[in-house]
């Protein structure tokens, strides 16, 4: 899958699962992530920055996990779970290209997070197989006309800003 | 792998650090780590051994404006380097949409910075991925040590793919050349997603004026 995108639409549906899905399992947090760790959906108590810093080492914990099925000549493991003295993580792939992380305080139940899980899936995985297929500028019916600045860096240093010694 | 939110007007670019181990990877991130103000970026994530050798992948993550009308993010990853940690190498390239190879400029690891190189070429194959349609760039690091090669001569080695890239001197330990590499390779990813997208947009108007003339 080369680059992708979600427009409005898509993005209300996305997020209306993973909510109804922390409501259903008394979840604390859910997300759906691609596999370099960008979020697509998110709900709960976790935020920017800590967000992108979880679903980056998510998609890697699950990644490593895909190898090491591939070591195992196992067709695949589809979910991880790491359990916590106060709070597990469960992770499941969706649609090959895709994952959804939930992070539940020890009261809620684990079966009860794959049940919802699993039931989430087979409402999203088709969107989500549609999605991974079109092309950026394939998802929206009036595309927006892109463009950066040229004449100016993207991370410009700023006087207050950069260090005695920054580069050039 | 490049992703848009139409909703949300984000976009979300990931970039590779790649080289030989000990070529100063982790240290262009840590500088960038503490140049970069406050609100645009994350905390710096390291996945390290107990020597504080990359073990898996560092990451951070920083935001810009540089896409008018979207908030556009930035994720940077190192690779370790040392050649036991190549699946992990490969599991971190996926999905990257830009790169920056940072090579240690002294003469007696010039022979690691070549195999890092070929390295590359061959863990991008495995996912169908070339140098010559991916945008990436060279830093020479390590600029202030003795013993050094001259940058025409890492140019020499390391710069002769189908495409011509950038390349910068560095030195990651004070930050010099640091910022320059993030902001050009910044620019590059950029400049490649906008003209796929363009090619993209004008593709999806061709063909409705096909359908239309058909109907």
């Amino acid at each position: 899958m080369s680059g992708y995108a979600i427009d409005k639409g898509q993005a209300r549906i996305l997020e209306t699962a993973v909510f109804d899905l922390v409501v259903q399992s008394e979840a604390e947090s859910a997300m759906i992530i691609d596999a370099t760790g960008s979020v697509l959906a998110h709900t709960g108590d976790v935020h920017d920055p800590i967000r992108d810093t979880i679903s980056a080492l998510a998609a890697g914990s699950f990644a490593a996990t895909r190898e090491l099925a591939s070591v195992l000549r196992e067709p695949g493991f589809h979910a991880i779970h790491h359990q916590g003295q106060k709070s597990s993580i469960y992770i499941h792939s969706i649609a090959e290209n895709f994952l959804v992380l939930v992070i539940f305080a020890n009261r809620a139940t684990v079966g009860l997070v794959k049940l919802y899980v699993t039931k989430m899936i087979e409402e999203i995985e088709p969107l989500l197989r549609i999605v991974s297929q079109q092309g950026p500028s394939s998802t929206v019916a009036a595309p927006p006309d892109l463009d950066f600045d040229t004449r100016r860096d993207p991370f410009a240093a700023h006087p207050r800003h950069a260090t005695p010694t920054a580069s050039p | 792998m490049s992703f848009v939110s139409f909703g949300k007007r984000e976009i979300s670019f990931k970039i590779v650090y790649y080289g030989p181990p000990l070529s100063g990877k982790t240290t262009n991130l840590e500088h960038l780590h503490k140049a970069i103000p406050q609100g645009a970026k994350g905390p710096m994530t390291m996945l390290s051994t107990r020597e504080d050798r990359t073990l898996y992948f560092d990451f951070l993550p920083l935001q810009s404006s540089a896409i008018k009308g979207f908030d556009t993010k930035f994720q940077l990853y190192t690779v370790p380097g040392q050649p036991v940690y190549n699946e992990t190498r490969r599991i971190v390239l996926n999905g990257a949409d830009g790169l920056v190879f940072v090579a240690d400029s002294q003469w007696d690891v010039m022979e690691q910075n070549v195999d890092s190189f070929e390295n590359l070429k061959k863990n991008l194959g495995t996912y169908g991925l070339s140098l010559a349609n991916l945008p990436y760039i060279l830093q020479f690091n390590k600029r202030d040590l003795p013993n050094i090669a001259p940058p025409h001569y890492m140019d020499f080695l390391l710069n002769r793919g189908e495409k011509r890239v950038p390349c910068f001197e560095s030195v990651a330990t004070d930050g010099t050349g640091v910022r320059t590499s993030l902001n050009m390779i910044a620019r590059l990813v950029m400049a490649n997603f906008i003209a796929e997208y363009r090619m993209g947009v004008a593709s999806s108007a061709a063909r409705e004026q096909l359908a239309v003339k058909d109907a």
